[in-house]
């Protein structure tokens, strides 16, 4: 077997010198010189695929993180933003902001009151539920709860709109605007606004308020219930120092509308006539 | 983006195809025993190595010529089959055999081809890469991208197979 293999040939008609004539003709023919389509190869294309998922990546990140500070009932907190600009927040209020988008548009989410300190420089806006106030650098307190929307500006000028009725009014140094049910805005000029701010002072100033209101306003100051706030519609004046207790407080306003009151719990107070 | 390097020579190009053109026009006969596919299979595999211009690394460059000249059977091996169906046979001529012996190498000749075409495909590869062509087991398993253990028992199956059919030894 071995010898007769050694006798055995493939029958080929076409021999190999043959063969490597036909190719030699088209190798001559053909550039020695190719250019590579490296955009045809997988890996760069998973290269590209995954480069481009990576800086969305990041460009989500840097777009879409946000933070977001609160003031819990009881306790005020102040908010430093990326450009130095400077947010005291009363009470009961929180404040979000994208950190890294910051330097393309200064914009922040907003409920609740709080003092703004702008620092100039590009727009400045503050989205709240009712209304958007825009400035550009400049001092104003907003005051954004439940249904009431109202901006003072204490200094430069500030932009304040409805977001239903895109009704908007400037306001300048000592104007308030007030947002009425109607998407309207009440302008008053030459307001004291000593007592539109004093809250960042850690004063509480109440001029001829709704009792209930200002039991509102003592609940989110201290942290407390005060049960059966709802009936008091008259109106109270009064000027209190915050470090004062909570119940010490509540002693001034209850003694002089004659109302009387007990503690319930640590943090809740019962009122009665 | 563009990249530029350099590329097989014409001169490697004609040393790999001197040294493995044999091999490889021999392995497309032992699949098929057709003469003429594997001539035309084997050239088209030589062309189309020169037109991917790869870099000469001859161990990678072979390696690839056999996955291609494997490829390339199976997929005209299929529209064949369609289209034909399939001749299963393999042919040899003699060559420098005494004359007073002619008729005796004749005789085992022709059982010779009838039993290689009895074998299993993969049996026949590597016996006749293997008896006629004189590679290693390790260059065989290397250019069929299988495990030398397994040419080894392809190799034994063939055999054993082989001395069965023919009454040698």
């Amino acid at each position: 077997m071995e010898k007769l293999q050694e006798q055995l040939d493939i029958p080929f008609s076409k021999s190999k010198a043959d063969v490597w004539k036909g190719i030699e003709a088209r190798v001559d023919a053909a550039p020695l010189v190719r250019k590579i389509n490296l955009s045809a190869s997988p890996v760069f294309r998973f290269a590209m695929a995954a480069s481009i998922v990576f800086v969305l990546g990041v460009a989500g990140v840097i777009r879409f993180y946000s933070v977001t500070r609160q003031a819990f009932p009881g306790h005020h907190q102040l908010v430093d933003l990326p450009d130095g600009s400077t947010v005291h927040l009363n009470a009961a209020s929180s404040l979000s902001y994208h950190p890294y988008w910051w330097r393309f548009s200064r914009d922040v989410s907003f409920e609740g009151e709080g003092y703004f300190e702008v620092e100039k420089g590009s727009r400045f806006q503050v989205n709240s539920e009712r209304g958007t106030t825009t400035v550009m650098g400049t001092s104003f307190d907003i005051y954004s709860r439940d249904a009431e929307y109202r901006v003072a500006c204490l200094t430069g000028k500030v932009r304040v709109a409805d977001r239903a009725s895109k009704a908007e009014v400037i306001i300048t140094p000592n104007q308030k605007a007030i947002l009425t049910e109607q998407g309207t805005f009440n302008v008053q000029k030459n307001v004291d606004l000593t007592n539109e701010t004093a809250w960042v002072h850690k004063k509480l100033i109440f001029t001829s308020k709704p009792l209930n209101r200002v039991f509102e306003e003592i609940e989110r100051q201290y942290g407390v219930k005060i049960l059966g706030k709802e009936k008091y519609k008259r109106n109270y004046t009064g000027n209190f120092d915050r470090d004062l207790g909570a119940d010490e407080v509540l002693g001034f306003v209850c003694k002089t509308m004659g109302i009387k009151f007990e503690q319930k719990s640590t943090n809740v107070y019962q009122l009665r006539n | 983006m563009e990249l530029t390097f350099r590329p097989l020579t014409k001169h490697e190009f004609k040393q790999l195809f001197d040294r493995h053109f044999d091999a490889i026009r021999n392995y497309i006969y032992y699949r098929s025993g057709d003469a003429e596919l594997s001539t035309d299979i084997a050239q088209d595999v030589f062309l189309r190595l020169w037109e991917k211009q790869t870099e000469y690394r001859e161990r990678e460059n072979v390696g690839l010529l056999y996955k291609m000249a494997a490829d390339e059977f199976i997929s005209r091996y299929r529209r064949q089959q369609v289209e034909l169906g399939y001749l299963k046979s393999l042919s040899f001529k003699l060559h420098d055999v005494p004359p007073d012996e002619e008729l005796q190498y004749k005789e085992l000749q022709q059982k010779y081809e009838a039993a290689l075409a009895d074998l299993s495909d993969k049996q026949r590869v590597v016996f006749l890469m293997s008896r006629s062509d004189g590679l290693k087991y390790h260059e065989i398993a290397e250019r069929l991208g299988v495990s030398v253990k397994a040419v080894e028992k392809r190799m034994k199956y063939a055999l054993d197979f082989l001395k069965l059919k023919l009454n040698v030894r």
